[in-house]
């Protein structure tokens, strides 16, 4: 048995080991920049007596351009994060003192060096490039356009990520003396002299956080799993990077009007920085790379998710052991939710120890399956959620016209033979220019061979009528622009087509980039197309049933079936759905009933408290019109039996009763919100009961009426009432329900009828909220005679006050009252009665250096139980507590006393110590160690030591293991309330799944 | 032999053959105590049947002193082995139960269970004729008195408790039942359950069976419970294997941290730069020193004192360690819980920033 169980923990160890390295593996795209953060600098080039930082990488001098590209490349990011445009700034680089002990003021310093750095690399600046003059007109927050996507509260996902894309690929076939005439040179340009520096060398707070947050976590959404609410989340950084918004480059030499603009990328300026030859050439790859088919990822819902925990808890209490020759105990858990096609379901599993105590673990195990309707909502997107969760995914950041518009300058070369340039093809003007790209990609194939072969056509008679012209020259031209036209379909077809294989439509994607971009006309913004692109709609049927589901549960579950009177849920084996029905939702449930359910019942075989019953239920909620709230209909029926319940040895006799109830709760503006709960029951007969019509049966004279004409006697009402006064500092929680005699609710255990029930909380706090007062009581009143008055009446009140004298020092006061009588025949006598009056004070000091609490409370109680015995007991109860902090540890004292006063004893005299230390084993590992000392006068004595271990490893694992064992210093009377050896071993696993 | 002989060995005979029957008996065996509570408990009779197959039916009839029969069940027959027997399924099935006509019919007929009399429950096997044997009956005499509910005490439901180690008390089974034991289980409220649920699906962390007094100390050798987690509880009040009473779920959270006050909610926004701040000659601080100040040099510890304006010798310490990390820094500094400011005093700050210059900034400290 043993081998078996370590065997068993062998087993469950490796599948966490092995899981943990796969989930590990599958992070992937999306890494966080604290993966980023590398102790040594990369391979130096250049002086070495200074670092330079960029996004946290660390590098030896200054990183060349190929360096920085494989960064970006080797974290996978699908653009690269960083820019040239602002490569560099004073909080970037981390100035280390050359050898001496000079004091060097690192601005100067370092502005040099900047700028020498960018002069080298990005000579365009200087000239009067329509890049530049933008770029000097960055003045965060200055006439920069927002594009905000209405229906989106908060986020601005429509910004542009201010990234780079290394240059065209068209660049790298020219040599980097002609990049200068790819950006004509305008007018005036109100580029200042100090562009350059006012850009780059400025420690403009703002800027700093607007560039640390861009190159912080990407605006990749792949976790289907977050709510819509991360959306907001990530608004502060993309509202960020809309400020940095560049103009659109696409029509070359005029800077666009930016609230025009279709991508913030200035790939223009990209262009110009030059390198090498190999680094551009080099980039390009790369770029290619990064470029090739990324649509695949992110496109749709994923079809299964989960966020899970799994769970071993292995208990060895030999003396404890519930299950009769079982030392261990281990409960095997799985909870968390899951996404599966689509539905999002909370789901929690339990072996229920069935592996341990023989019972088929099919037939035994606990799970519940719950429907989240709240996730769901989350899940489901509007088309423009949608449009923008592909940008930021598959297009690389791009809208969707400039990815096509990339995509063809890179692919197009790479189909073709010859490699003129496709600015100076006739193509050049549509595919520069957005509007007009748009419209070739919403032509078909045939349409748009048909429309590229005319203009190449067109061009071909151009060149033959004018003057010196040569034909043969023309005839080449002409061939290459057909295959220019062809590689151009090539593209674009591909493009398109493998948008429709995922299930997109690229004119309706075309439709949600001119929307969120803002350049669709007044009148569709209004429209109703513009309208239903940002409702969420379910995708399909299936999706839009799921939206009428409020609730659904199916397994063991806890809940309080509706019209049920006190505040006990039940556990319900069964099923419960809430499903909107026109405009009322309706609730419809099933499920037994049952009092033995799980391990913590396996000592037990029947029940006297509940026996077990079937309950189907059907509940509405029917709105009157006018506010003034909602009232809940339900009806509860019973059939108690025999259940396949094999635990259950004794047979029961079927019976069925009926409930229903109606529930109003009102929301009284000032006054709280109260709530009114009407119910009546009955019974259904089943042909076995016969009307006492046997003359053997003698009815005495007692009781003659009949109850079934009582409209009271078997009615139940309630009331709640609760209220929150801010103003006053005080909030109220009360409640009153009533029984009538012949009441009897099917959910209900025992007999529910002839009880009434009240009692309530008051809180208020006083004195700037130093002193906090806190009022419960509770009164029943429970039919002992069905014909008389004789009633259980039972109470308890608990007052607890607390006052705070300084910041560190507080005391609390409780008193607390119960008392159970017996009336009968108009005499109370009371059985049971108990008070206990409670002293507490916690202070917080220091000791030398170091931080400590102490917490002391004494308590007396006093007993009093008629029916045990005659004489009353009472304790005196010290317990004091004393914690200090050390360093990286702690050390805790505990003292619990417990004196009996009176001859007859509860527990007896009682003493608990031990002496915990808690510390820092490694970085992951907590430990605490302890030393413990018992000794309960006559009964036991025990001293020992305790130890536990916690692990924690990484996010996904934790071991909490702990060991207590303990010597017995005198034979304890009761051993099972002595145990000496305690072990428990918890594994947590943490897996996710997108 | 003698006449007398004979006569004794011929009486002896006749009396074995009379009391053969006796011993043969059929008896049944019933705790009132615990199964005489309702109708179904009534089921649990066991009948021992010394000798033989038998077919009977079995009749069961309750009666109370003060107000007569109240229930009355006779079920179809069924057959009873040799040795001890419980009444099967079947035969209970297609029994035909009666009630009086009166109020406690009434009601018994609704939720079955027996009122506060003096009860006598008596047994009748009715044998079929090829049995060839007379009724078997016995009666078992019990004064019930329903149980009271059985009530939680403390810790009170949803309270938040400051003890790592709470003692737990209840109010005891009334009336008392001799052999009757307490169970008490406790277990961690998970996210994503309720009280009810995290009894039953979770390893409980307190499962202690055998208590005869309604109150346990917390249990020495069990775990303690941690700061900040909810835990549900409920008592169970059993005899040998049956489950007589069971109190409602109670919850509870384990809360201590109000060592340290918190203040309310004082937002992270207002951090003036430290050079703004100095030149400016008034500055409130409402608990906290706030200011931001830019670090181009590595990490470093933030050297800075606080002087009282009217006790410039007396040196303030506990303050808390400040690292500035690289690059842009907010600096919120802790005067509130170190318990060393006046409310209303002036104080001056004295910073030296990273590159070594100094810095002086007055401040009024207000607790709120």
């Amino acid at each position: 048995m043993k081998i078996f169980y370590a065997a068993f923990i062998g087993l469950m160890l490796t599948c966490f080991w092995s899981l943990t390295a796969t989930a590990q593996s599958n992070q992937g795209i999306g890494a966080s920049d604290s993966s980023l953060v590398r102790k040594e600098p990369a391979k130096s080039n250049g002086t070495k007596n200074y670092y330079t930082r960029v996004n946290k990488v660390l590098f030896a001098g200054r990183p060349s351009l190929n360096q920085l590209v494989e960064q970006s490349l080797k974290f996978q990011q699908p653009y690269v994060k960083w820019t040239f445009r602002r490569p560099f700034t004073v909080s970037d680089i981390v100035y280390r003192k050359p050898s001496g002990d000079q004091m060097y003021t690192p601005e100067k310093q370092i502005k040099k060096e900047l700028n020498s750095l960018l002069a080298s690399k990005t000579s365009l600046l200087k000239t009067n490039s329509p890049v530049g003059s933008a770029l000097s007109s960055q003045v965060p927050g200055a006439n920069l356009p927002q594009t905000a996507i209405p229906g989106l509260a908060g986020s601005n996902t429509s910004a542009q990520p201010v990234t780079s894309v290394p240059g065209q690929s068209s660049i790298t076939q020219m040599a980097p003396s002609s990049v200068t005439s790819l950006l004509k040179p305008t007018g005036t340009s109100p580029l200042n002299a100090t562009g350059t520096s006012s850009v780059v060398g400025t420690a403009n707070p703002l800027n700093n956080n607007l560039i640390s947050s861009i190159g912080a976590n990407s605006l990749v959404n792949t976790n289907a799993l977050t709510p819509p609410a991360n959306l907001n989340a990530q608004s502060a950084q993309t509202t960020a990077n809309s400020l940095i918004q560049v103009p659109s480059p696409l029509k070359s030499g005029v800077p666009a009007i930016p609230s025009q603009s279709v991508t913030g990328i200035p790939t223009q300026f990209f262009s110009g920085v030059t390198g090498s030859k190999d680094e551009m050439n080099k980039m390009a790859a790369l770029r290619s790379q990064l470029l090739v088919n990324p649509v695949g990822k992110g496109m749709s819902n994923p079809a299964f998710a989960s966020t899970l925990t799994l769970e071993n808890d292995l208990l060895y209490q030999p003396v404890l052991g519930v299950v009769a020759g079982n030392k261990f105990e281990d409960v095997v858990g799985v909870k968390g939710s899951l996404i599966a096609f689509g539905i999002p379901l909370n789901v929690n599993f339990s072996n229920n120890q069935a592996a341990f105590n023989g019972t088929s673990p099919i037939n035994n195990s606990l799970f519940k399956f719950g429907f989240s309707p709240s996730m769901f909502s989350g899940l489901m997107k509007s088309d423009i959620q949608q449009y923008d969760n592909l940008k930021n995914t598959a297009f690389g950041g791009f809208n969707f016209t400039e990815y096509v518009h990339q995509t063809l300058n890179q692919k197009v070369s790479t189909l073709e033979s010859d490699q003129t340039h496709m600015k100076n093809s006739i193509y050049a003007d549509d595919l520069d220019d957005g509007s007009k790209l748009q419209g070739l990609i919403k032509l078909s194939d045939t349409q748009l061979k048909e429309k590229l072969d005319a203009e190449a056509d067109q061009k071909y008679d151009q060149d033959l009528k004018a003057p010196g012209a040569d034909p043969v020259a023309a005839q080449t031209a002409h061939q290459q622009n057909y295959n220019r036209a062809d590689s151009i379909e090539a593209v674009i077809g591909s493009i398109k087509g493998s948008l429709l294989k995922n299930g997109l439509d690229p004119n309706k994607l075309l439709l949600a980039e001119n929307y969120s971009t803002g350049r669709t006309s007044p009148a569709f913004n209004s429209s109703e197309t513009a309208n239903n692109m940002n409702s969420k709609e379910p995708s399909n049927s299936f999706m839009s049933m799921l939206s009428n589901v409020k609730d659904f549960r199916f397994g063991s579950f806890g809940t309080q079936v509706p019209g049920e009177t006190g505040q006990d849920t039940k556990l319900m084996n069964g099923a419960n759905l809430t499903v909107r029905v026109g405009y009322y939702p309706l609730t419809v449930g099933f499920g037994t009933l049952n009092d033995i359910n799980s391990l913590k019942d396996d000592q037990f075989q029947s029940s006297v408290y509940a026996a077990p019953k079937t309950i189907t239920y059907v509940g509405t909620e029917i709105n009157r019109g006018g506010g003034t709230g909602d009232v809940k209909i339900a009806v509860v029926s019973s059939f108690s039996g025999q259940s396949n319940n094999v635990q259950y040895s004794a047979p029961t006799l079927p019976g069925n009763a009926v409930a229903i109830t109606a529930t109003k709760a009102v929301k009284v503006d000032d006054f709280g919100n109260i709530t009114v709960d009407v119910s009546k029951s009955g019974t259904l007969f089943s042909s076995n009961y016969i009307p006492g019509a046997e003359s053997v049966l003698t009815a005495k004279a007692a009781g003659a009426n009949s109850l079934n004409t009582n409209l009271f006697e078997s009615f139940a009402a309630g009331f709640t009432h609760s209220l929150n006064i801010t103003s006053l500092n005080a909030s109220d929680n009360v409640y009153f329900n009533y029984a009538g005699l012949g009441y009897q609710n099917p959910a209900n255990n025992g007999y529910s009828g002839a009880t009434i029930k009240y009692g309530g909380i008051l809180k208020k706090k006083l004195y700037k909220n130093k002193l906090t007062l806190d009022f419960r009581t509770d009164v029943r009143s429970m039919p002992l005679s069905y014909v008389t008055n004789d009633t259980w009446k039972n109470y308890q009140i608990q007052f607890d006050s607390k006052y705070q004298i300084t910041k560190k020092f507080n005391v609390s006061f409780k008193y607390i009252d119960a008392s159970t009588t017996q009336n009968m025949d108009g005499v109370s006598s009371s059985i049971y009665s108990s008070s206990k009056f409670e002293l507490t004070g916690n202070d917080s000091y220091k000791i030398g250096k170091y931080f400590t609490t102490s917490q002391l409370s004494i308590s007396t109680q006093s007993l009093t139980n008629v029916d045990a015995s005659a004489s009353s007991s009472s304790l005196v109860n010290v317990n004091y507590a004393q914690s200090v902090l050390l360093k990286n540890s702690s050390i805790t004292a505990t003292i619990f006393y417990n004196k009996e006063l009176s001859a007859y004893q509860l527990i007896g005299d009682l003493l608990t110590t031990d002496l915990t230390y808690q510390y820092k084993l490694f970085k992951n590992l907590q430990s605490a160690s302890g030393l413990t000392y018992l000794n309960n006068t006559g009964i036991a004595q025990q001293a020992g030591i305790r130890q536990s271990l916690q692990f924690m490893a990484g996010k996904h694992f934790d071991i909490n293991a702990s060991v207590d064992l303990r010597k017995n210093l005198i034979t304890p009377q009761y051993a099972d309330l002595y145990s000496s050896t305690r072990g428990e071993l918890s594994l947590k696993y943490y897996f996710k799944i997108d | 032999m003698s006449k007398s002989s004979h006569k004794i060995i011929i009486v002896i005979l006749l009396s074995l053959f009379y009391g053969a029957p006796a011993l043969c008996q059929v008896s049944f065996q019933f705790v009132p105590e615990i199964y005489g509570r309702n109708v179904n408990g009534l089921f649990n009779c066991r009948i021992n049947n010394p000798v033989g197959r038998k077919t009977a039916t079995l009749s069961i009839e309750v009666t109370e002193k003060k107000n007569g029969t109240i229930v009355l069940v006779r079920t179809q027959p069924f057959t009873l082995n040799p040795g001890s027997n419980i009444i099967p399924v079947s035969a209970v099935r297609s029994a035909t139960v009666q009630y009086p006509n009166n109020n406690i019919g009434v009601i018994i007929k609704h939720n079955q269970d027996f009122p506060i009399g003096d009860y006598e429950y008596c047994f009748t096997l009715n044998f079929n004729v090829a049995a060839n044997e007379a009724l078997a009956e016995q009666c078992f005499e019990y004064e019930l008195i329903p149980f009271a509910e059985l009530n939680l005490l403390e810790p009170y439901d949803k309270d938040s408790v400051c003890d790592a180690r709470p003692m737990l008390t209840w109010q005891p089974l009334l009336p008392a039942v001799q052999g009757s034991y307490y169970q008490l289980v406790l277990s961690e409220v998970k996210s994503d359950q309720n009280a009810v649920e995290a009894l039953n699906y979770n390893l409980p962390i307190i499962n202690q069976s055998h208590l005869i007094s309604p109150i346990l100390p917390y249990p020495a050798i069990d775990e303690q419970l941690q700061e900040g987690k909810t835990y549900a509880w409920q008592v169970t009040a059993y005899k040998d294997q049956t489950i007589l009473n069971r109190s409602e779920v109670w919850t509870f959270t384990e809360h201590c941290k109000d060592a340290t006050k918190k203040l309310d909610t004082l937002k992270d926004d207002g951090y003036r730069d430290i050079n703004d701040l100095v030149r400016g000659n008034y500055y409130i601080a409402v608990a906290y020193v706030k200011f931001a100040l830019i670090n181009p040099y590595q990490a470093k510890v933030l050297k800075y004192q606080i002087v009282e304006l009217n006790n410039p010798t007396r040196k303030i310490g506990g303050l808390p360690k400040i690292t500035l990390i690289n690059g842009r820094n907010k600096i919120k500094i802790d005067l509130f819980n170190t318990d060393s400011f006046t409310d209303g005093e002036s104080y001056i700050l004295q910073l030296q920033l990273p590159d070594g210059t100094e810095k002086d900034l007055r401040f009024v400290y207000k607790d709120q």
